[in-house]
């Protein structure tokens, strides 16, 4: 289709940068679904017994999670990296519409899946198919946003990546309601909820596949004047994908996203059973918090990202780590002072500055390696999310249950983790202390 | 030389905006019985 050509996205004289950010976001608030996909878990392990899962018939929480939100993320993950070229050449008008297609089709099958009962055909759609929309979803919306902002490349990749960070609070509760409506006394209404959700998603991917826009290639924006004394980690060169994986500073930029993400994941993938065992509070009251999260984690984002344009990125990374691992270290002093407010205000600063890594790695890579294919290394560095995916929750469930096993008290449980995860950010902060210039040999002639 | 109008950089904006306020709305909703809720005590050591 021409109207998909990169050439029909160059924007014309007198075009609106400011359409771009709610394109960038209609996109990353659709696959960012996969963060609220947890509200199908349970109606999934009912849909043959509907109230109560059938033992041997029905399929079971894990299996259900690894099929869907383990098997997209890490998909996310690869189609991210491995296609992340293939969007830098055809643009992202294109990418837009074939994330919709392969995000979309994927629930269209996976609503197939669950009408037969078949897993593998659940997974094969969500996971699978839907996964690839994921990663290209991703990161095609941060590369433009950036080549649109150079004058505010982490506002720009803040306002794509809140996109992402979003999708939990609309899609989450959109589904619940989507189910209620289906519900019947045989069909827990999953099956139809997919399918609307794949027709509302294509329509809004599309929205912003329709509007979106890239620069021409001689364009700045009005009042723009490149600095003109050159800053040390603001280079001015480009670096191509496959070279830059040959500089340690994409290795070390991946282990600053990894250490990041593991210590905060942990504690989003635990925060409601955490604060139910710290505090005894309800699973009413610990859902309540998890959402409470979930607007920091979006929120910081956007206000962290935005303002490592006026500290720096590596400025921003030292107070994300530093910051991060003195708010890690008092949590368990929350549980001693038996403090939620504490507790609270400790974990939503920790997890806006998860959301702010997420959100300012675009934009430390742009400034490291430039803009030409800023999409595909991003596409790389992200599979350190989802090696992170695993280790963090990984490292939360499994020593808090250690603990608990040798007569540690449940509300004392995760005090060890806390601290293991404040040594990951020190991890961290090392590896952003040693981020330096990538050297010329490495740029494009 | 055709300039974008703002009135189609605001209905762009609201488009997004419409179901993140939605989405909004309702996590806060869900988060007020946190703080709402009264302290219970931790449980007893060696509890499961």
């Amino acid at each position: 289709m021409p109207f998909l050509a990169r050439e029909r996205t160059v924007a014309l004289p007198g075009f609106s940068r400011w359409l771009v950010p709610p394109a960038a976001i209609a996109v990353q608030m659709c696959v960012g679904e996969i963060y609220g996909f947890s509200v199908f878990n349970i109606p999934l392990t009912r849909a043959i017994g509907i109230t109560r899962s059938v033992p041997d018939q029905d399929w079971t929480v894990p299996h259900v999670v690894l099929a869907t939100y383990s098997l997209g993320l890490v998909m996310l993950g690869l189609s991210a990296a491995f296609l992340g070229k293939w969007v830098e050449r055809v643009g992202p008008r294109r990418t837009m519409f074939t994330a919709a297609c392969c995000f979309c089709s994927g629930l269209v099958v996976a609503s197939f899946g669950v009408h037969l009962h078949d897993l593998f055909l659940v997974a094969l759609g969500y996971g699978g198919i839907g996964g690839i929309g994921l990663g290209l979803g991703y990161i095609a919306p941060v590369s433009t946003l950036v080549k649109w902002f150079p004058d505010k490349p982490g506002m720009a990749t803040g306002l794509a990546i809140m996109g992402f960070g979003s999708g939990a609070l609309v899609g989450a509760p959109f589904g619940v309601e989507l189910m209620g409506h289906f519900k019947t006394a045989s069909s827990v209404g999953v099956q139809e909820t997919f399918l609307v959700m794949a027709a509302c998603y294509f329509a809004m991917m599309n929205f912003a596949a329709w509007i979106v826009r890239v620069p021409a290639p001689d364009w700045k924006p009005g009042g723009f004047i490149a600095s003109t004394q050159p800053k040390k980690l603001i280079t001015t060169a480009e670096v191509v994908a496959d070279e830059a994986m040959k500089t340690p500073q994409f290795y070390l930029l991946w282990g600053v996203l990894c250490c990041n993400v593991t210590a905060g994941i942990g504690i989003l993938a635990q925060a409601s059973p955490m604060c139910q065992d710290m505090f005894g509070v309800s699973a009413l009251v610990a859902g309540g918090f998890v959402g409470l999260l979930s607007i920091f984690n979006m929120a910081g984002r956007f206000l962290w990202s935005s303002a490592s344009d006026f500290t720096g990125r590596k400025a921003i990374y030292c107070v994300y780590f530093l910051l991060g691992c003195a708010l890690y270290s008092l949590i368990p002093f929350s549980q001693k002072v038996n403090s939620v407010a504490l507790f609270v205000a400790l974990t939503c600063v920790i997890i806006s500055m998860y959301g702010g890594g997420f959100a300012t790695i675009p934009a430390y890579l742009r400034d490291l390696f430039g803009t030409v294919q800023v999409g595909a290394i991003h596409g790389r560095v992200i599979t350190a999310w989802s090696v992170a995916a695993v280790l963090g929750p990984q490292l939360v469930t499994y020593l808090s249950a250690y603990q608990r096993a040798h007569g540690v008290p449940r509300s004392e449980a995760y005090n060890s983790t806390l601290h293991i995860m404040a040594g990951i950010l020190i991890v961290g902060l090392a590896c952003n202390l040693f981020v330096r210039p990538v050297n010329p040999r490495h740029h494009v002639a | 030389m055709k300039k974008t109008s703002p009135f189609s950089v605001a209905l762009a904006f609201l488009v997004v905006a419409l179901p993140l306020g939605w989405g909004l709305y309702r996590s806060i909703k869900n988060s007020l019985p946190l703080f709402a809720a009264r302290k219970a005590p931790a449980a007893a050591p060696g509890a499961r």
